[in-house]
């Protein structure tokens, strides 16, 4: 049962920290985008 | 883009729901057989993932495309990511049924490592070389080569003695598995496929608007210096 609870908190942690992380640094992005894209109008 | 994670991430918790709530326990490993399904299902993701460097990298050097060349980044990346997942589940897996972690020179085990060490590797490039289209070259070439590791870890069990299992799915004889674990290894499969595609899509999307800022620093940073601080340099 440890094993098997390890394997899928590892799995859970490494799928959603990716996820999260990549929505993130988007999201950071595309804020920047816009700003600089407003400031330049 | 929201919709296809959305959809990516609902299809795993239900595969999860599935592998925990409606599968059979195995009779002759128990509980921990339920590694299985995402350690299997990972491992064609991550086929996938290397297959799209690979048509990327030879799009990008027949054509010189950088859709293609950002579409092989963004893959490489997941495929990378589920390697890692395929890696740390099997060994946590075998610990209980072979008594160790890792097999030291077991075929599969060591081709799987030496896929994951070619696509940090793969990473590592673009990381380090020049830049821009020197940069993209030597990565497609990576990512070419690199794929032909694929074949080799798939077919490692049947062309070498190993400690790792046989086909249980592609065997020849069918499926060697109760529908109830072949239904849900097929829905696992399925929804690592869409949150890997998710994966990808937002990982292509944040290099598109990456490429789009830095063109707009780089603009700004040509700019000619404001007049204001031009005449303080002159009246001095």
């Amino acid at each position: 049962m440890t094993y098997l609870i390890l394997a899928y908190g590892f799995a859970l942690f490494a799928l959603g920290g990716f996820l999260a992380r990549s929505i993130l640094r988007l999201e950071r992005i595309r804020a920047e985008l816009e700003e600089r894209t407003r400031t330049e109008r | 883009l929201t919709l296809l994670t959305a959809a990516g991430v609902a299809a795993t918790a239900a595969a999860l729901a599935m592998i925990f709530l409606y599968a059979p326990t195995d009779d002759l490993q128990g509980v921990v057989q339920r590694i299985f399904y995402v350690h299997v299902s990972s491992a064609i993701v991550a086929y996938v993932c290397f297959a799209v460097v690979l048509g990327g990298g030879v799009v990008y050097l027949w054509k010189e495309d950088p859709a293609a060349d950002r579409l092989a980044r963004a893959a490489a990346s997941v495929g990378l990511l589920f390697t890692t997942v395929t890696l740390v589940m099997g060994s946590l897996w075998a610990k209980p049924i072979w008594g160790a972690y890792w097999v030291w020179w077991d075929p599969r085990l060591m081709s799987t490592l030496a896929l994951w060490s070619i696509y940090a590797g793969y990473l590592l490039v673009r990381r380090l070389a020049a830049p821009g289209r020197t940069e993209a070259r030597l990565a497609a070439v990576v990512g070419i080569v690199g794929f032909f590791d694929v074949p080799v870890v798939h077919f490692s069990v049947t062309w070498w003695r190993t400690t790792h299992p046989q086909p249980i799915l592609a065997n020849q004889a069918g499926p060697q598995l109760p529908p109830e674990m072949l239904v849900t290894w097929l829905v696992t499969l399925a929804a690592l496929l869409l949150l890997g595609a998710a994966l990808v899509a937002v990982r292509y999307r944040t290099e598109v608007l990456a490429e789009k800022l830095a063109e707009l620093r780089l603009a700004a940073s040509e700019e000619p210096a404001p007049v204001r601080a031009a005449s303080a340099v002159t009246s001095r």
